[in-house]
């Protein structure tokens, strides 16, 4: 799993605070939902994403354009919906796609309101899921601000941020 | 008590985690019919006779906000909804729950504990409503003999 960064940081400490929250975000979620911690990695290679993948994608518009990346291998994916669901939950089936929806989508509800207490109002969208081989994040005409490699004891995942525009 | 849901996700996950908590609850007996958005659920709600719907906010085709609506303005439904949703659309609730559109709401992630004490008060009221109307009907039966 990789991701293009097509331009640097340009808006400054919005940016940086959305970042911030989006880990802070995870890891409050994750916790919460699936009863384990996620850790942060500062190297990518320390992340093993080989295989199949799931991603989850959810867009927050209005002060902000952000879509928020939720992504993570079978291994990842099988045992986190499993702690979220509370059965197994195969990695090809429909439930799949909707836990790992879902767990986007509370993260970007998450951040929804760590922005909101910024100052930033916004909607969160519906999560949308794609699952495949070697999966590539690219988005041209947008930013990506940074993405951000998690471990857990159950596996590693990571999650992203692209924006487009701040309030100024 | 037995309880007849109506649970609207559309999220199949979801559906399947908010009936498995509510009847870890053990409140009351429970049986669900599930609809996957805003319009599957008012044509099986208008088909059917239920106690109480479960209902996300946001859902594809019809929301869950506009699906109460309906259920309150036009059907004139007094049912228990109860709201299921995130940290990020607690801000919209406010104004279903002071309208009396919404009596409850759950928020996700959930616990049987978390949720047995939203819709504990629900049920009581539901208890004691049941309650009132059998009181009033029995005068009323008196007062005919």
């Amino acid at each position: 799993m990789t991701t293009d960064t097509i331009a640097p940081d340009k808006t400054g400490a919005q940016l940086q605070a959305a970042d911030n929250s989006l880990v802070e975000a995870v890891v409050s979620t994750i916790a919460s939902v699936c009863k384990t911690q996620a850790t942060p990695k500062a190297q990518r290679a320390e992340v093993r994403v080989d295989g199949e993948k799931i991603i989850a994608s959810v867009s927050l518009v209005g002060d902000v354009e952000m879509t928020v990346f939720l992504g993570m291998p079978s291994a990842t994916a099988v045992a986190l919906a499993e702690k979220f669901a509370g059965f197994k939950v195969p990695f090809e089936s429909p439930d799949m796609a909707d836990a790992i929806g879902e767990l986007g989508n509370m993260i970007a509800g998450d951040l929804k309101i760590r922005l909101d207490r910024s100052g930033l109002k916004a909607n969160i969208s519906l999560p949308t899921v794609f699952r495949g081989q070697d999966l590539t994040v690219t988005t041209p005409k947008w930013e990506i601000i940074r993405d951000h490699f998690f471990g857990t004891p159950s596996g590693d995942f990571m999650a992203g941020l692209c924006s487009r525009k701040l309030k100024p | 008590m037995n309880i007849n849901a109506l649970v609207i996700d559309d999220s199949g996950i979801m559906r399947k985690l908010v009936m498995k908590t509510l009847g870890e609850t053990h409140l009351a007996t429970f049986t669900f019919q599930e609809a996957k958005d805003g319009q599957e659920a008012l044509a099986i709600f208008k088909a059917g006779k239920f106690d109480m719907l479960f209902c996300d906010w946001n859902m594809p085709n019809m929301n869950g906000m506009d699906l109460i609506k309906i259920i309150r303005n036009e059907l004139k439904s007094r049912v228990p909804v109860v709201m299921i949703t995130t940290e990020g659309t607690m801000d919209k609730l406010d104004e279903a729950l002071n309208t009396g559109h919404v009596d409850g709401y759950i928020v996700k992630p959930f616990t049987p504990e978390g949720v047995g004490r939203k819709i504990a008060p629900i049920l009581q009221k539901m208890t004691d409503a049941k309650k009132n109307s059998s009181g009033v009907f029995a005068k009323l039966a008196a007062k005919l003999q």
